[in-house]
């Protein structure tokens, strides 16, 4: 199959779908999963990005908000969910403590300095704990890179 | 500056140690009050070897044990008992201290089957510092993973390398910037340290 | 080692059915792990069931280790503020009190009495906020999604005035060592009494609600008893504690900041409705009534507020003298305690917390076996645990 306009518009049609209907897993740890929770809540609502749905299922879901401090005793189980998780899948790594250790990065023996020694990341949110505006405007720039993919070009140009 | 537990003065803890002498043989216990230039709350120190013995002489007198915390001086592990008296109309409290001098397999008896908090206060005792309980029902870690090497709370603890294929403390993510300002500026070496801030373009 | 493995051989060795069924069954172990819509956090059960009877029940912590007490051992007193605050991140403003008192007691700081005000109102607002985060998580825990977004909408407005007083959300930061460090103006006292206006009427709605509710009475009454003996045997604290018939509330037993010079009740758990004393159903509804007389102690102590300095006098860098001292304040979820040693240097030589929570998780085997999968759910959400402070 050739690169066309045709391809391109059903590439773009794809991904604004899946764009705006990413469900995201329960993976709430510490802290930041309050805030995670606030804004699924009525004041900033989630649901209308298309994110209401929070599956605790890893086979339903097709994005990972790491929100806490990932320990060592907990990052195999962070290995596990993601591969349980079907294909194209995000990770969005929500707060200090899951971008590079946080608050504990100095003397924590037992924590995890950052959840991309064990997962690739693709957006970072800073903050301890993010405001619910900062975890949207992270879930925006995801969405923009989703925008930005070509599944079709992927799977049936350049694999030929 | 002295100052006492919260609802006792010195009375009590003199009728206390010297009702726990008569009661239990080999318990030597003591009074550690604050000295002249220290602040803080007396206890009581026992002989290890006692600790069960006293532990159910105290029984009657206070209901709940609310935590078992251990300090690691270099010389000797403390291992210091909060028991406490739940009742509204007569609240009481008393801290009881042992002394381990054993570092290499410091051991106690478990008062488990007396209180039943003490079931994963001394696991985490266990845990953080190292000490062993006899006939406790389930001697195992409770907060480090059960394959982790060393007793984290002990003065002398190095954390391992890698835990599992995974990094404790990767280079590239430790900040060393903020140690080697620190140490110039007690050094008082001024110019090294401008020169360093330039070179790092600050 | 002792492994779980073990377990199964010894209980296949005993017994493989529950006494009184004449079927021959198997225990089969079930994980309820980290990852859970139902556990609060990272807990994980692992549970050996007869088909739906839980037969034992194993809590397994450590998943949100995060050394807290050997970070206090290296960071200085004003610096350990933000750790204490994240122990139990849903009351915050709690744990900064037991840890501020501990070190003010140790150094003879002499708190003003605006100050100490203000402390108190501010620790009753995080108390209401954290038992309506509990009220809102139990419900859904149990199926219930309204009396979430409720509680989240109410919760949102004490987050609001907290936003406005010291510049955070959910970590605050704002009992510092002496004091607090910002001041309520005239706007946040006037925006207090209008939340207290409105919220009374909201506390009747969940009333009727949740509380009458039928069939939240049948899920949770008579489930998880806990007697008042195994309670005091366990160390249980707060409103696990009165929730099993014990009148003791440390703010009346051992009176702190001032509470001795306001009026309120104690709610203890009596039965009411029809449920057993020690019941999940007695340890929420003591959660409620505590929400009405935390409103009762806000309007009185608004009246004791008088104008003053905010921050008492502490040096540059605090050194406290040789010594040892156990601090506890009742936190919304029990009794926090904090065993502090120092060697007259810069930092503690051992910070040591005692969590309410850890204590209660170690009740849930005793209380697990003869229930369903489901009672347990309710049995752990009544009890309110928050893993940040059971793991530290």
């Amino acid at each position: 199959m050739q690169d066309g306009i045709v391809l391109t518009k059903v590439d773009e049609l794809l991904s604004w779908g899946r764009k705006n209907s990413l469900w995201p897993m329960t993976f709430g740890l510490a802290c930041c999963a309050i805030e995670m929770m606030a804004t699924g809540a009525s004041k900033y609502d989630l649901e209308r990005f298309g994110c209401g749905a929070f599956m605790a299922t890893p086979r339903r879901a097709d994005l990972m908000i790491v929100a806490g401090t990932v320990t060592l005793k907990m990052a195999t189980r962070v290995k596990i969910l993601w591969e349980q998780m079907p294909e194209p899948k995000y990770v969005i790594s929500m707060g200090s403590c899951a971008n590079k250790g946080g608050p504990y990065w100095q003397h924590g023996y037992h924590v995890l300095k950052g959840v991309d020694e064990v997962v690739p990341v693709d957006v970072y949110v800073p903050g301890c704990p993010p405001r619910p505006e900062a975890l949207i405007e992270g879930l925006m720039v995801l969405q923009k890179k989703i925008a930005n993919e070509r599944i079709l070009h992927e799977k049936w140009v350049r694999n030929v | 500056m002295k100052e006492y537990c919260m609802r006792s003065g010195l009375e009590m803890y003199n009728d206390l140690i010297s009702s726990i002498n008569s009661a239990v043989t080999n318990a030597n216990a003591s009074l550690i009050s604050p000295g002249e230039e220290e602040v803080g709350d007396s206890s009581v120190l026992v002989n290890p070897e006692s600790i069960f013995e006293v532990m159910s002489f105290l029984k009657p007198l206070y209901n709940g044990l609310q935590v078992i915390s251990g300090v690691d001086y270099t010389e000797y592990i403390e291992v210091c008992y909060f028991l406490a008296h739940f009742d509204p109309e007569n609240p009481k409290d008393v801290m009881i201290k042992t002394r381990l001098k054993d570092r290499q397999d410091p051991r106690l008896n478990s008062i488990s089957s007396l209180y039943l908090a003490a079931n994963w206060q001394e696991r985490e005792c266990y845990d953080m510092l190292g000490v062993s309980f006899n006939n406790h029902p389930d001697h195992r870690r409770i907060l480090c993973p059960d394959d982790w090497e060393g007793f984290p709370l002990r003065r002398d603890y190095k954390v391992q390398e890698v835990y599992r294929g995974m990094k404790v403390n990767p280079e590239n993510k430790m900040n060393r910037d903020d140690q080697l300002f620190e140490d110039n500026k007690q050094k008082g070496n001024e110019a090294d340290l401008i020169a360093w801030a330039l070179s790092k373009g600050l | 080692m002792q492994t779980w493995d073990m377990d199964l051989e010894e209980l296949k060795e005993e017994e493989t059915s529950l006494p009184g069924s004449k079927l021959k069954t198997e225990l089969l172990t079930v994980n309820m792990g980290p990852q859970h819509p139902a556990t609060h956090g990272v807990l994980r059960v692992e549970i050996k069931t007869d088909s739906e009877v839980v037969a034992q029940a194993i809590p397994h912590i450590g998943y949100l280790h995060r050394c807290m007490e050997k970070h206090c051992e290296a960071i200085d007193y004003r610096g350990i503020l933000p750790f204490v605050d994240r122990l139990d991140y849903l009351a915050s403003m709690s744990q900064e009190l037991t840890y501020s008192m501990a070190v003010e007691k140790m150094l003879g700081t002499e708190v003003p009495r605006r100050a100490t005000v203000i402390r108190m109102i501010i620790s009753e607002m995080q108390r209401i906020a954290s038992h309506l985060m509990a009220f809102g998580t139990y419900a859904l825990d149990l199926g219930a999604f309204s009396p979430f977004l409720y509680a989240f909408d109410e919760r949102e407005k004490i987050l609001t005035l907290f936003e406005d007083i010291s510049g955070a959300r959910l970590l605050y930061n704002y009992f510092w060592i002496g004091g607090v460090w910002n001041d309520l103006t005239d706007k946040n006292v006037e925006y207090i009494k209008e939340f207290l206006d409105n919220f009374e009427p909201e506390l009747v709605k969940y009333d009727r609600l949740v509380s009458q509710n039928r069939i939240f009475q049948e899920r949770t009454m008579g489930v998880g008893t806990l007697s008042l003996a195994d309670a005091h045997s366990f160390g249980a604290t707060g409103p696990v504690l009165r929730g099993s018939g014990s009148a003791w509330d440390l703010r009346k037993v051992d009176p702190y900041l001032f509470y001795n010079e306001v009026e309120f009740d104690v709610p203890v758990g009596e039965g009411q409705r029809g449920s057993e004393i020690g019941d999940c159903y007695n340890r929420y509804y003591v959660r409620m009534l505590e929400m009405v007389e935390s409103v009762k102690i806000i309007r009185q102590s608004l009246k004791l507020l008088e104008p003053g300095p905010t921050l008492g006098k502490v040096s540059k860098v605090i050194k406290i003298p040789k010594g040892e001292t156990y601090t506890r304040t009742e936190c919304p979820r029990g009794e926090l305690g904090i065993h502090l040693v120092s060697h007259g240097e810069k930092t503690p030589y051992r910070l040591k917390v005692k969590s309410p929570c850890f204590t209660h998780t170690s009740i849930l085997p005793h209380i697990a076996p003869g229930q369903m999968i489901a009672d347990f759910v309710a049995s752990i959400g009544s009890i309110d645990i928050v893993l940040g402070e059971v793991d530290r």
